[in-house]
């Protein structure tokens, strides 16, 4: 009889009092942090890591592009081994996708177009250093830095 | 203190559902997602495709690569229309089992024969938003759910959903949500809404389909419905069709516009059956509606047999009869059809047959009543085929007409026996020829209460009858109250037969080929312009037969003994008063001892006559004495 009272105890006691406070643990501790990264791994062993808010990846002329509103890193897709989600700090902020054959609107920091480009090489040429948006003509958009 | 915690908890498992981070790989309008969590990386291979969880792509397939943080349940492929594409989101884990092509707004989702319990297990698929040029087609072999969670789907190119799954499917109608589906004009497809296997209807929501090149709905396997909301809208052929087996317990299946039967079930193969494939319809709880227009169509139609324990089902067929030039006989409509036995213990039915030849129910095998609350209508008259022209209202000699060349209307057509043990049954039919109840074999009522106001036969069976209890109203306006052609044993309950004018009697038992009556308990009284009466030692309970001038619908007839009533008749309201018998209306057949010209035939027989004794019997102003005979010396009718 003694038994039966302390195990219906001890299941009151969890069921009434500890079980959500568990769960509640259990959920916030599963619920990890975000992660705010992209890391690209070449086969060379090279890192690029790309934020990961706003961040879109195509796949044109054998190449990888991954574009944010901050950045674009382009990579060939042969020389990748591998990406995957990260927590560490990007390190590809500028645009080094010289051959993005898409063409895109370019518009100031005041929203007034400066053009339509081919691709960012010849964007980069045309444009004095400073930040812009582009426009894709499928309505994609991102921030880019000139510098 | 429990409220703060089970709040605390709420919050938590919100902030997992929302705050996972997913990775969206783009292939066109599909979208395979993965959640981050536990990815691991995401392996590209010799620069041609890469890999992710457990699913490779090709690069020129991906379109793109995104994230967001959007939930999505788990093992549920979600497929949302919209106008001219569609777009299907795939969660990762079971992104290697599942094959989408997406043509504009028609998906085909492919599931792998891998899928299995010792894989990812069952799939859900849910289908939602609207096109004009839409359709889902999903093939599989392991058991699967489809839902339906607010989708309107016109089809252009086939059925609007085609599951080619010959497993069970749950096609869960989601609650809250309205769901139309609408198949294209001259297809091959065999509904609108099809599947390969067996579908199992659930969830309270609301599905309306049509069926514009055959069925609306069809199973191959067997269809069942809990809490769904059904509408057929309009049909080719059925409005809903299945093999195995059809059980409904809860939820509305609404058949209108059909252009074959309303609902049918058959038998999956035609030998070496399963056990399930049983051909039957079972109703134990919920409502039917359906109607049809078709001649010779079912409103309900099973091969096998019909079960009915609870529910509603409300049924009107319109079509008439139908010669068919294969088989060469009559066919005839009926609201409920069974090529093998009918049996109902519970259920309100509200059944009409307007065609010729129309019934409300009819059955291969035998019939079983022991509950529920049957009202059948029927207003079509004979349907004949003779001489190479069909009737529908056929009124010539229908006697020398073989019954392959005949179909009158009935509100009950048993070709096997027939059994009311209970529920509430009540007739009118008013067709030339329209029998209330009929029985191509024995016909036994043990209880319940029945009330028949028949054109013709108000009960009518080919072999014996027997009557043990219940409380019995039938009137046949141009034929016999009850009519056996066999014996006629009445041994409980309350009977009130009125028959019509001479020669057709209250109560008539086939005395010209031998066949006899038996009373041996029960309050009987029959009227007519003529009876049957016991002929036999083995009829205990003695009765009287006296003429009255008159028997008026609405009076009371009696019979007592001095100032003590034995017994009160009530004659129904339905009761017409017969016209005056003239010798053309005996079309030749001799003239009888029945109630003579226009007069009234009554026969009664209640507990506590005694043979011998005087009675008197009186309806209204009308008044005669009789004395009680256990038994005549022959049964004898007016011819």
């Amino acid at each position: 009889m003694k038994k039966f009272g302390i195990i219906n105890l001890f299941t009151f006691v969890i069921m009434r009092r500890l079980l959500p406070i568990i769960i509640f643990l259990l959920a916030v501790m599963s619920a990890s942090a975000d992660y705010c990264s992209m890391k690209f791994t070449t086969l060379a062993g090279e890192a690029h890591i790309v934020q990961l808010e706003g961040m879109r990846i195509t796949f044109a002329d054998n190449m990888l592009n991954a574009v944010t509103p901050e950045a674009t890193l382009q990579i060939p897709v042969a020389d990748i081994d591998q990406m995957e989600f990260s927590e560490e700090t990007p390190n590809t902020n500028a645009i080094n996708a010289l051959d993005v054959n898409k063409t895109f609107e370019v518009f100031n920091a005041n929203g007034l177009a400066c053009g339509t480009f081919k691709n960012a090489g010849e964007a980069i040429g045309m444009l004095a250093p400073g930040v812009y948006v582009i426009k894709y003509e499928d309505g994609f958009t991102a921030k880019i830095i000139v510098k | 203190m429990k409220k703060t915690g089970m709040t605390l908890a709420a919050i938590a498992l919100g902030a997992m559902a929302v705050s996972a981070q997913n990775l969206n790989v783009n292939c066109g309008n599909v979208i395979y997602t993965f959640p981050a969590e536990n990815l691991g990386a995401v392996k590209f291979n010799e620069g041609s495709n890469f890999t992710v969880g457990n699913r490779t792509y090709n690069i020129e397939d991906v379109s793109s690569i995104e994230v967001d943080d959007e939930a999505l349940a788990a093992k549920q492929v979600e497929i949302k229309y919209a106008g001219s594409y569609a777009r299907v989101k795939v969660p990762g884990e079971i992104a290697r089992y599942v094959d989408v092509t997406i043509d504009g707004a028609n998906v085909s989702i492919s599931q792998s024969e891998e899928v299995g319990d010792d894989t990812c297990g069952e799939i859900t698929y849910r289908l939602s938003g609207n096109s004009a040029n839409g359709s889902f087609k999903l093939t599989g072999a392991y058991k699967c759910s489809v839902d339906l969670a607010g989708v309107s789907l016109q089809s252009e190119i086939g059925a609007a959903v085609d599951i080619q799954n010959g497993k069970r499917v749950n096609l869960r109608v989601v609650e809250g949500t309205e769901n139309y589906l609408v198949d294209s004009e001259g297809g091959s497809q065999k509904a609108c809404l099809y599947c390969k296997g067996h579908m199992e209807f659930k969830q309270k929501g609301t599905l309306y389909v049509t069926g514009n090149t055959a069925h609306a709905i069809s199973a191959k396997e067997y269809i069942s419905i809990k809490n769904s909301k059904i509408y057929v809208l309009g049909s080719v052929k059925d409005g809903l069709n299945c093999n195995q087996y059809f059980s409904m317990e809860s939820g509305l299946l609404d058949i209108k516009g059909a252009g074959d039967d309303g609902l049918q079930v058959s038998y999956k193969d035609s030998e070496n059956r399963e056990a399930e494939d049983t051909g039957t319809f079972t109703l134990t709880g919920g409502t039917i509606n359906a109607v049809t227009t078709a001649k010779a169509a079912k409103a309900i139609k099973a091969d096998g047999d019909i079960y009915v324990t609870g529910g509603s089902i409300t049924a009107e067929v319109n079509g008439g009869g139908l010669w068919d030039t294969a088989k060469l006989k009559t066919k005839a409509s009926s609201c409920l059809g069974a090529d093998g036995i009918i049996d109902i213990s519970g259920g309100d039915f509200t059944l009409s047959a307007t065609g010729s030849g129309g019934k409300g129910m009819s059955c291969d095998g035998e019939l079983h009543i022991s509950g529920g609350d049957i009202v059948i209508t029927t207003t079509g008259g004979m349907y004949a085929y003779t001489g190479g022209k069909e009737y529908d209202n056929y009124t010539g000699n229908a006697d020398n007409l073989n019954s392959d060349y005949k179909s009158s209307s009935k509100g009950i057509k048993c070709d096997s026996n027939v059994t009311i043990d209970g529920g509430k049954i009540c007739i009118k039919t008013s067709g030339n020829g329209a029998e209330g109840i009929e029985s191509k074999a024995n016909l036994t009522i043990n209880d319940g209460i029945i009330r028949i106001n028949a054109y013709d036969d108000g009960i009518n069976c080919t072999g014996n009858m027997y009557i043990n209890g219940g409380d019995i109203e039938s009137v046949a306006q141009k034929n016999d109250g009850l009519d056996s052609n066999g014996n006629m044993y009445i041994a409980g309950g309350t009977i009130r037969a009125f028959g019509g004018s001479q020669p057709e009697c209250g109560i008539d038992v086939n005395s010209e080929e031998g066949y006899k009556l038996y009373f041996t308990g029960g309050y009987i009284m029959g009227v007519g312009g003529g009876s049957s009466y016991p002929s036999n030692s083995q009829s205990t309970q003695p009765y009287i037969s006296a003429s009255l001038s008159s028997v008026t619908a609405g009076s009371t007839v009696t019979i007592s003994e001095g100032t003590e009533t034995l017994a009160s008749f009530e004659v129904p309201s339905s009761y017409i008063l017969a016209p005056a018998y003239t010798p053309a209306m005996a079309g030749g057949r001799p003239g009888g001892t029945g109630g003579g010209m226009g007069g009234k035939t009554v026969v009664i027989s209640v507990p506590g006559m005694t043979v011998g004794t005087t009675y008197t019997v009186t309806c209204g102003t009308a008044s005669t004495t009789a004395a009680a005979v256990q038994y005549g010396s022959s049964s004898s009718r007016p011819w």
